[in-house]
């Protein structure tokens, strides 16, 4: 499945299984996602919490919990390199070098107790081998680049002194030091403030097309995704359940989820008290799955068929639109 | 700045209030500087602004959890800033609130059906039978099952459950207004529709009025009737929410509207944002505007003489020397 056929792929994924062991079963946390993303491409993974993001995530980043499961015939493709089959010492070279991820709370991805500069050149010191002060400039460098004003002071203070935007931006500057081919964001903006999140989101938008860097952005909210990202992927359950390039998910979507996370965003145009599309019941146990489609306990348009067999992803309307349903909604 | 005169229909009328924090000996933060709005019955009125700006100090204020320096809150015609202790508790019982992070507003070694129960408890004056009555109608009506959930604690609800409980509590001593301060904010999208249609059912079933915080303007837009704009302490701009949203007059609504994430998506290219993601510190806010050092609109007046909330045409308000058309 091609995100997009321009470009060179810079990383793919093959049937990528992870599972977390609860108590004596297993909650299938990432259960068989396969995309591939080109070089300089960004790709927006939505869906809502619990349905296996962030667990997709941090399987790219080799930073599963120990005692997960990841399943046997995966692949991870970083360059041409299989990630999963690859030495922990190795990895490390290469992630937070060529692949680096910003987390949604910056506070805890920040050390609290270590000043903000010694967190951006330890990372230029530990990757790049830079001397300490080639390491203090470029530090100041990306400081000015993720538009810190002030950087000489900045580098001096912890992180409880700044505010939840410039954290945001700092762990961005980290992310950046070794100019990373991918970044992975995870909910980059949920923590912060509308104006902030505008402002992180159009810097990261900046970033990616001046560096030419590959991204992948995580968030609940469909609205951060549109206008800022190539290519879109709605996960349910831990599964891609519709894929195509943004802006026709947008007008050709037939993935029933799909349609009813964007009814329920309250929209600007709407008058006031207009009754929001709710999406019923609670998002799927991932420890007992229903049989069959993984939606269809909150399904409008379940047939009887959903309930007893999983829907596959097949191809749609455009060469790169995939989807995952026996009865997809009409297309206009 | 006029208040206008308290009407029948007038529920909350908040006028010239003002809340200080010390900070070290000298200096003190004004986290609600003369702040002036009033809420009428029915009409939901919407909170906006970016945090820190002191839309939960005026929420706590309004529903006494913290002391003004100074100023008058009136409800329902009582002073509620007045040191007449029994007057503001039979007042207090028309004005409830819930909160952002409702899990942790419940008391986590109690059973949410005894949380619920407890504004009962507090007012006295209820059997036990009376008060079972009540919290099982008040289950039920919030979406809970009241002969399976009654007895659980919060950690077994997900963040959506427990903000439904927090609203049976909220209402179960019928209120009249329901100060909402940010409720739906750390909620999934498909959450946050459930909670925002479940606010407008209890509106219309309990015949209440909203005083709804948040900094997301389309929520906002969503369930108000009215909407202030708050920045750095005061009131930028007062309108209702058709007005506000069609034609904003202060350059921060403006501002604000152009960050929310449209969907579907703007013009490719369209740049949000406000220049500067480093609010001046409430504690020692600039001269003139507060808002000049970000506000696009900015002239050498705005930094010299602070703009009074004045009256435009259709019965709002703003604060500006040179509003927007």
């Amino acid at each position: 499945m091609n995100s997009n056929p321009a470009g060179r792929p810079l990383l793919r994924v093959e049937n990528l299984r992870a599972y977390l062991p609860a108590g004596q079963r297993h909650v299938r946390a990432v259960d068989g996602i396969s995309f591939t993303l080109a070089e300089g491409q960004t790709l927006g993974i939505v869906g809502e919490s619990g349905c296996g993001k962030s667990m997709l995530a941090r399987a790219l980043m080799g930073l599963l919990p120990r005692d997960a499961v990841v399943g046997a015939g995966a692949r991870i493709e970083f360059i041409k390199r299989d990630l999963l089959r690859m030495r922990a010492r190795e990895l490390r070279k290469i992630t937070g070098r060529e692949m680096a991820m910003v987390f949604q709370d910056p506070m805890t991805a920040l050390n609290p107790v270590m000043k903000i500069g010694r967190q951006i050149t330890e990372v230029l010191a530990h990757h790049l081998g830079m001397e300490k002060q080639a390491a203090h400039q470029r530090a100041l460098a990306l400081l000015g680049l993720v538009g810190i004003s002030m950087p000489n002071r900045r580098m001096g203070q912890y992180p409880h002194q700044l505010s939840g935007g410039l954290r945001q931006r700092v762990a961005i500057a980290i992310a950046l030091a070794c100019q990373p081919k991918l970044l992975i964001a995870d909910e980059p903006t949920t923590a912060l403030d509308v104006t902030v999140q505008a402002e992180i989101l159009n810097l990261l938008g900046e970033l990616q097309a001046e560096k030419e860097m590959a991204m992948i952005l995580i968030s609940h909210n469909l609205g951060i995704v549109a206008g800022r990202t190539h290519a879109t992927a709605v996960m349910y359950a831990g599964k891609i359940v519709e894929q195509a390039p943004t802006d026709f998910l947008f007008s050709h979507m037939v993935m029933p989820y799909t349609r009813a996370l964007m009814e329920a965003i309250p929209h600007l145009s709407s008058p006031p008290h207009t009754r929001l599309r709710e999406i019923g019941g609670q998002p799927p146990d991932l420890i007992q799955f229903p049989s069959g489609c993984s939606f269809s306990p909150r399904c409008a348009r379940v047939a009887p068929r959903c309930r007893e067999q999983a829907p596959e992803l097949k191809p749609g309307h455009h060469p790169n639109h995939w989807y995952a349903c026996w009865n997809p909604l009409d297309t206009p | 700045m006029r208040t206008d005169p308290p009407d029948a229909q007038t529920l909350l009328t908040v006028n010239r209030l003002v809340v200080e924090f010390p900070l070290g000996r000298r200096s003190k933060i004004h986290a609600v500087s003369d702040v002036s709005l009033h809420i009428e019955a029915g009409a939901n009125l919407g909170l906006v602004g970016e945090s820190g700006c002191g839309k939960t100090t005026l929420a706590k204020a309004v529903v006494g959890l913290l002391r003004p320096t100074r100023g008058e809150i009136r409800f329902a015609g009582r002073e509620l800033t007045a040191n007449n202790g029994n007057c503001v508790r039979e007042a207090g019982r028309g004005l409830q609130m819930i909160f952002q992070d409702a899990a942790a507003s419940l008391n986590p070694g109690r059973s949410v059906g005894q949380s619920i129960a407890e504004p009962l408890r507090v007012m006295g004056g209820f059997s036990k039978e009376n008060r079972l009555a009540r919290v099982r109608e008040l289950m039920g009506a919030v979406g809970l099952d009241p002969d399976r959930d009654f007895c659980k604690r919060p950690f077994e609800f997900s963040g959506g459950q427990c903000q439904r409980v927090s609203i049976a509590r909220a209402l179960i001593a019928r209120p009249k207004l329901l100060v909402c301060d940010e409720p739906v904010s750390s909620l999934d999208v498909s959450v946050q529709a459930q909670i925002l249609n479940l606010l407008e059912d209890m509106k219309v079933r309990y015949g209440l009025t909203l005083f709804f915080i948040s900094h997301d303007l389309a929520v906002v837009k969503n369930i108000c009737d009215r909407v202030a704009v708050m920045y750095l302490g005061k009131l930028c701009e007062i309108a209702d929410s058709g007005d506000l949203y069609r034609s904003p007059r202060h350059p921060y609504t403006a501002a604000l509207l152009a960050c929310i994430p449209q969907f579907p998506p703007g013009p490719a290219g369209t740049k949000a944002g406000l220049p500067g993601s480093e609010r001046p510190a409430p504690a020692a806010p600039p001269a003139g505007c507060r808002f000049h050092p970000r506000c696009p609109r900015a002239r050498i007046r705005c930094g010299e003489q602070e703009p009074a909330l004045t009256d435009g045409s259709g019965g709002r308000m703003f604060a500006c020397h040179f509003p927007l058309d």
